[in-house]
């Protein structure tokens, strides 16, 4: 090789090099796309849809997943009915009446008495469903379920139109929202005030709205309002899960809740729930 | 070669080290990913306990859970990961809001995934920063740049040097290939080893050995030609000048005797009758190796002894005795051409010896040929000048050549044809001793020639 071709070959050589460093880094931002790389939409899990179904059919139809429980003896059952009403016979008479059965209960009879023997358990919780009754009039007008704590008194209640829908037979999907109070059905109030009239002279009421109001932050100069589930439910928070007849509104305050079932075609309310909060 | 070896070379590193480099930062990234995904996980299974150890149940409100999620973000979120939970709208199902993202402003790999929080639907996010790997990756780039620049630099200087090495022969051959061509046939090309340069330098010289041998033979063509017309134009004009002057002198001298006119013409006579002799012999000598022979089986110790008898007379006028020893062969030749041969050798022979001397011509089978010989001990020839005689017109003494009537054709014509019987002519003498002339020539045998 001459000494001239050499002055060209290693200037040009060297601009290679320099060229393919630069190209190097050139290229490197031409080709590796962090975003390319990182972006994956397509892990979509749609467990959390499945168990917000669940979830929501489970609090509007509250009878439709069965405990484990045993199928008692008729004679066992109409035993068992006499007891309840027999320690609490005002109790039972003032949500007959809330339901609008007027008659007594000698006549009604117990189509169906399940009980829950895991729930012996939890018997120091106050609110806890442990039976589980229906009942019907002998003249067959009007089925109501009555579910029970261990103290035998009705904490979920469940009649009217809504009777017969327990396993959730409304193929419609279930909508939650969350309702301002603006937007609550024209009675809700007059239905609350009738369950505080009911329970006032329960304990396991009492409990629960000592419950709720401790969860309430009032101001330290305000006195305490007089408690009930209508004055406490103000400040609370109402959302509603529902199909097409039904609805299940829930108040929570703080830690704690309480569900009324409405039927929306008759536009009357068709039970409630008292014992769906856990407490801890 | 170079310069497109080198870019190469460039090409290769570049896509291998791009290839690599890139490989490893992927799947770096896809570590992360992992590492983002992993954790979401267990964001989403931290954030189920969270919200039932606060509650140990069902129900909080929007208020209560947003402060909720705020504290658990905030505990869960450190310096390089954040954590983020959004409540959403549990009326709308939210569709192509999980999987892997990533943030250019911010340079964080995000994963998002939607969960069911008993009464919320939330979407989860965790985001890591990135930025210190992609910093890592520019630092990777750059050492790759520096190890690219580096092994670059090395390849092209080796190559460099190579191409030096090997061009080196290279350019020894295209020198000696400019000196071949510019006429100097004896350079040779100096080469080491046995590769196919090497060959190739030897087999240039080889050709420039051919090349200088066959040039050397055309010169010496060319320069016996040269010497022969040169040696003939002399000879030529030789006789011409003296008849020239001889004829001039007739013409021009008034009183010229009757005496001195018949010398003249008697010298013009044998000037004309050897420029006669020497133009034959000549043609001779040109058309010997162009006619065709007319070949045939001579019984050689009868052309030997007729010749002989030829001369006899002249020989013994002389005072020179010729012998002979002539066993019976035969030879395969032209008998005009050969006789010619015969003639000019006994002839040569006669010119170089004086009275009282023997010329002795002997013929004898020897292996597949006949030798000839005609031996006379004249006066030699010296041993410096023996190579030579067979050239035309060489002549050892001058003077007593010309004087004997000859002109340094005759052994350059017996030369002739005995090569052109594919045979050969000897000389062997010494100087005051005599000289021995032996020619060889095909033996016929029956069945054909030896």
């Amino acid at each position: 090789m001459k000494w001239k071709e050499m002055m060209i070959t290693i200037p040009v050589c060297a601009l290679l090099i320099a060229g393919s460093t630069w190209g190097f880094s050139f290229l490197y931002r031409i080709l590796f796309r962090p975003g390319t790389i990182v972006e994956d939409l397509s892990a979509s899990s749609d467990k959390w849809q499945e168990e917000q179904a669940q979830y929501a059919e489970e609090l509007l139809y509250p009878f439709s997943y069965g405990l484990e429980s045993g199928i008692l003896a008729q004679a066992e059952a109409e035993y068992l009915l006499s007891e309840f009403l027999w320690d609490n016979t005002s109790i039972y008479h003032a949500v007959l009446e809330l339901a609008g059965w007027e008659e007594d209960l000698e006549n009604a009879v117990v189509t169906e008495y399940e009980y829950q023997p895991g729930a012996v358990e939890y018997e120091d919780y106050g609110l806890r469903i442990l039976f589980r009754v229906a009942l019907a009039r002998e003249d067959g007008n009007g089925n109501m379920i009555v579910a029970v704590n261990q103290g035998n008194v009705p904490v979920l209640l469940w009649y009217g139109t809504a009777y017969g829908r327990e396993n959730g037979a409304d193929d419609a999907a279930i909508s939650h929202s969350v309702v301002s109070p603006d937007a609550l059905p024209e009675g809700l109030y007059d239905y609350l005030a009738q369950i505080d009239a009911a329970y006032m002279e329960q304990n396991v009421y009492w409990k629960l709205v000592r419950d709720i109001e401790g969860g309430i932050p009032f101001p330290p100069d305000v006195e305490l309002p007089q408690g009930s589930l209508v004055r406490y439910s103000q400040y609370g928070e109402w959302q509603v899960y529902s199909d097409s007849q039904t609805a299940a509104y829930v108040c929570v305050i703080n830690d704690c809740n309480f569900i009324l079932y409405y039927d929306m075609r008759s536009g009357r309310f068709c039970g409630y729930n008292l014992a769906y909060n856990r407490l801890g | 070669m170079f310069l497109p070896s080198v870019a190469l070379t460039m090409i290769g590193i570049l896509a291998i080290s791009m290839g690599l480099v890139i490989r490893s930062h992927a799947l770096q990234l896809e570590a992360e990913k992992e590492v983002v995904l992993a954790r979401n996980t267990e964001v989403t299974a931290r954030l189920r306990q969270s919200v039932e150890a606060r509650k140990g149940g069902y129900f909080l409100s929007v208020s209560k859970m947003e402060e909720l999620l705020s504290d658990f973000c905030a505990e869960m979120s450190d310096g390089s990961t954040k954590v983020s939970v959004l409540l959403l709208d549990t009326a709308q199902y939210p569709v192509g809001m999980e999987g892997f993202v990533f943030a250019e402003e911010t340079r964080t790999i995000q994963f998002h995934t939607v969960t069911f929080i008993p009464g919320f639907v939330c979407k989860v996010s965790v985001s890591k920063n990135v930025q210190p790997l992609l910093d890592r990756f520019q630092e990777d780039i750059r050492t790759v740049q520096v190890y690219g620049t580096t092994v670059s630099m090395i390849i092209s200087t080796t190559l460099l040097l190579l191409a030096i090495v090997i061009t080196k022969p290279i350019k020894g051959l295209e020198k000696a290939t400019e000196k071949i061509a510019e006429g100097d046939y004896s350079h040779r090309v100096r080469y080491r080893g046995s590769d196919e340069l090497a060959e190739l330098a030897r087999h240039m010289n080889e050709m420039a050995a051919h090349i200088e041998a066959d040039t050397a033979y055309i010169e010496g063509i060319s320069d016996s030609r040269r010497k022969f017309i040169s040696n003939m134009t002399h000879e030529l004009k030789t006789p011409l000048t003296s008849i020239l002057g001889f004829a001039d002198v007739l013409r021009i001298k008034m009183d010229i005797t009757d005496e001195e006119k018949k010398n003249y013409a008697d010298i013009i006579f044998a000037e004309a009758n050897r420029l006669r002799m020497l133009s034959s012999r000549l043609m001779e000598l040109i058309t010997v190796n162009e006619i065709e022979l007319h070949m045939a089986p001579v019984k050689l110790e009868e052309l030997l002894a007729r010749e002989a008898d030829m001369y006899r007379p002249i020989c013994v006028e002389a005072g020179i005795s010729l012998t002979l020893h002539l066993e019976p062969v035969v030879v395969w030749a032209d008998e005009t051409l050969f006789a010619t041969m015969i003639v000019n050798l006994i002839d040569n022979a006669r010119k170089a010896s004086g009275s009282g001397k023997e010329i002795h011509i002997s013929c004898q089978k020897k292996a597949h040929q006949v030798m000839v010989q005609v031996r006379d001990q004249g006066i030699g020839i010296p041993k410096d000048q023996i190579v030579h005689v067979t050239e035309a017109f060489y002549m050892v003494d001058k003077a007593r050549t010309r004087k004997a009537g000859g002109a340094g054709i005759g052994l350059a014509l017996c030369k002739a044809v005995a090569t052109a019987h594919h045979g050969e002519l000897m000389i062997e003498s010494k100087l005051h001793e005599g000289t021995t002339v032996t020619v060889t020539a095909p033996l016929y045998e029956e069945g054909g020639i030896g």
